[in-house]
């Protein structure tokens, strides 16, 4: 293998006895996403490696949830003096004839070693400083900086390309997504799973007054949040003749609030089926009617599980940014539309009070809505 | 059951054992061997079929990879700042086009309907001292309606204006002459034949510029290998269709009337006319949204289009049909039906039975 990575995760250095529990599972995440490319890697002393001959591998751990940095490093026996000699080598490699500052920070993890990290950068440092006469010494600020730790063998490191960080993927229990076909949910769904919590997406469509169009837009979303997570499995719900009813037994201002609160009570159903923890939305504050504190606060009243709004505060840039990046976007504004114009209200209440919208849906049959619209759930994989 | 012809049409029967004889090496067209002068007497024979059938020379046929690449060839290659006449009604490969030169200088008119037609007097009115093109289609791709427009290319002709006619509903379907236009497309994936390539007629004396250089191939005019076996393909086609055009037309006219009554009694809208193109017909229901329709008989698989395939995904639905409607319920509840002559009549019927239960279910429980 000509390429040996080092991988370096932030927050779970940090768990006390999980700590196996979490790089277990980070482990098993980079087999999953690495499956289509020959490489080996290594688990030692808190510390993963790769070896591969294809760089390709860089950019897939890159967007691995848990991974913090991707260092290509470069290793050798613990001889002082070979140390030096391949230091030099590397910074060559590196940098070639341009001037540059730099620093060499040491790490001894191998506490048996007969010099100390102080001596060995000093050793390395003034080794590089003599034969690379455009180099100079900076330790607060280097432009370069050469990093070396010494365990059984020494690995060296220039380049550092960052990664996602938060928590492995399914470290966390599972919450229910609802996933609209919108910019917002699919970058909801990346947030929870940067956390490590296991996404179930839902769907709600309107078959036939929603296309099939627009449920294909909801698959390739699926697909592409699938490239963070790991094969996800999509859930839909019909909710075509929960809209007529809806539509014919109340005000029509009423429409978009008594749905959503349909909705919560449908993906609490779910939640449990699946012994998911909790429901997540890409709702976020006020960007339309029913996402006003007011709205929002009637759809959350019917939710027995906790609701996660990780989007609640974002400014919609921030959000599109973040769609754009995660690959998502050009998916989520194809013009497929989720809810068909034969239902929708020609006006909505922005600030409902919950007593009002309690009344009004008390005109329903919630019960059985609530049976006839969970027998259209649907599981595939997409 | 598939009612979307007008789209891409079934394949020929004659297509399945096209390419079945499909020989395992069809050398390039353009080389100067004996393999290759080979490929290129077929496909010049493919040349002369075409011309034949449209009363024009080989040598003002052309080949291209769509005919939405034959329609922007004439529109890009030939308008400079002049003035072009069209109609409001054009399929996009046009109307995209002609708001490109529109955006480089070029004035456009385009003609709005009358009775769902258009007339050659509305055509000459319209005329100004630097008219340079006229473009109009020869059946409309959504309504079917169709632009007979007589005299109009005499006229053209006497004051030097390029006479353009996208014949993409057309060709393998009705009789057309072309040698009174300046140029004309077609697409042989909508008469049966396989997709890939475009049919261009450029009349001798017109001087058009090619799009894009490269190796000089359909006399410079369009660079780029030929898509031989969709070219080949196409001729023979043709020929066995050319016989036959009036017993295939009389035979998707009954399917048309058969999907007439059945909207009538549904109390649908047609905005087709009657001496309309046989092999389309447009019908709207007020009450219901057209795609949502489409996407019940999809359920049903029985697939139709709402307004034109190509203008489906861009929510620009609805410009052509305006051009038809002024009446909004009309225009969204848009849809077309469109027939293969190798269809079964039977099959149609059971078909217009379905699409009656759809619409009356779809009806039950809207407000």
């Amino acid at each position: 293998m000509k390429h040996l990575l080092l991988l370096k995760y932030g927050e779970i250095s940090l768990k006390g006895k999980n700590r196996a529990y979490f790089e277990n599972r980070l482990v098993q995440n980079i087999q999953e996403r690495l499956k289509d490319f020959s490489y080996i890697l290594h688990r030692r002393q808190g510390r993963l490696y790769v070896e591969c001959d294809d760089l390709r591998v860089i950019s897939i751990l890159q967007e691995t949830f848990g991974l913090v940095e991707i260092c290509p490093a470069t290793k050798t026996s613990p001889d002082i003096d070979l140390i030096k000699q391949v230091a030099l080598e590397e910074m060559r490699r590196y940098l070639g004839d341009r001037p540059s500052t730099f620093k060499v920070d040491t790490r001894r993890v191998n506490k048996q070693y007969p010099l100390d990290s102080m001596q060995i950068s000093r050793m390395v440092g003034g080794y590089i400083l003599r034969n690379m006469p455009n180099l100079r010494v900076d330790v607060h600020t280097p432009q370069t900086r050469l990093e070396i730790e010494v365990r059984d063998e020494v690995f060296m490191y220039l380049e550092r390309y960052r990664a996602v960080g938060g928590m492995p993927y399914a470290t966390s229990s599972g919450t229910v997504l609802l996933l609209s076909g919108g910019i917002d949910s699919p970058v909801a769904a990346y947030q929870m799973a940067r956390r490590g919590v296991i996404i179930h997406p839902l769907h709600f469509h309107a078959s036939p007054y929603t296309s099939e169009e627009s449920f294909e837009k909801v698959r390739e979303l699926t697909r592409r949040i699938a490239r963070f997570t790991g094969p996800l499995r999509l859930n839909s719900i019909n909710l075509a003749e929960a809209q007529k009813v809806i539509r014919k037994e109340t005000d029509e201002r009423y429409f978009t609030i008594l749905q959503r609160r349909l909705m919560t009570r449908l993906a609490n159903r779910l939640a449990r089926k699946l012994k998911a923890q909790s429901i997540s939305t890409g709702e976020n504050l006020a960007q339309v009617a029913s996402q006003t504190m007011e709205g929002i606060r009637c759809t959350h009243a019917v939710s027995e599980l906790p609701v996660f709004r990780p989007l609640i505060s974002f400014d919609k840039e921030d959000i599109v940014i973040k769609a754009k990046k995660m690959g998502t976007y050009d998916v989520s504004i194809l013009p497929y539309d989720d809810c068909c114009t034969i239902f929708l209200p020609k006006t909505v209440i922005t600030k409902p009070r919950l007593e009002d919208v309690e009344q009004e849906e008390s005109r329903l049959n919630m019960e059985e809505i609530l049976e006839m619209t969970w027998k259209t759930w649907k599981r595939e994989y997409v | 059951m598939y009612l979307d012809h007008a789209a891409t049409a079934r394949y020929h029967p004659i297509v399945r054992s096209f390419l079945a004889e499909l020989p395992d090496l069809l050398p390039n067209s353009s080389s100067s061997h004996g393999a290759g002068i080979q490929v290129r007497r077929k496909v010049d024979k493919t040349r002369r079929i075409i011309a034949d059938a449209l009363g024009v020379y080989p040598e003002e046929i052309y080949f291209t990879g769509s005919a939405t690449e034959g329609n922007a060839i004439i529109h890009l290659g030939l308008s400079k700042r002049a003035h072009i006449i069209t109609s409001e009604v054009e399929h996009s490969s046009v109307e995209q086009n002609l708001l490109m030169v529109e955006s480089r200088g070029a004035e456009v008119t385009r003609l709005p309907l009358i009775d769902g037609t258009l007339s050659t007097e509305q055509v000459l009115e319209a005329l100004k001292p630097n008219t340079r093109l006229v473009s109009i289609m020869t059946i409309n791709n959504e309504v079917g309606n169709r632009f007979q427009l007589e005299g109009l290319s005499e006229e053209l002709k006497k004051r030097n204006i390029h006479f353009h006619r996208d014949g993409v509903q057309s060709l393998g379907k009705y009789p057309i002459q072309a040698h009174d236009y300046g140029s004309a497309v077609f697409s042989p994936h909508k008469f049966g034949s396989l997709e890939g390539v475009g049919i261009v007629y450029i009349h001798r004396e017109a001087r058009i510029s090619p799009l894009y250089g490269g190796g000089g191939h359909e006399r410079g005019l369009r660079s780029g290998t030929l898509n031989v076996p969709a070219i080949l393909c196409a001729g023979v086609v043709l020929q066995e269709l050319l016989p036959h055009l009036e017993e295939y037309r009389e035979k998707v006219e009954r399917m048309r009337s058969m999907v007439l009554k059945t909207g009538a009694e549904l109390g649908g809208t047609t905005l087709s006319r009657e001496n309309g193109s046989s092999y389309l017909v447009h019908m709207a229901f007020e009450d219901l949204p057209a795609e949502v329709i489409v996407n019940a008989l999809s359920a049903e698989e029985i697939y139709v289009s709402a307004g034109s395939a190509c203008s489906n995904s861009s929510k620009k639905i609805s410009r052509v049909m305006r051009g038809f409607s002024k009446n909004p319920s009309i225009v969204s509840g848009s849809l077309r039906f469109s027939f293969s002559p190798f269809d079964d009549e039977e099959e149609v019927l059971a078909a217009c039975l379905k699409i009656r239960d759809t619409i009356i279910e779809l009806r039950r429980g809207i407000v």
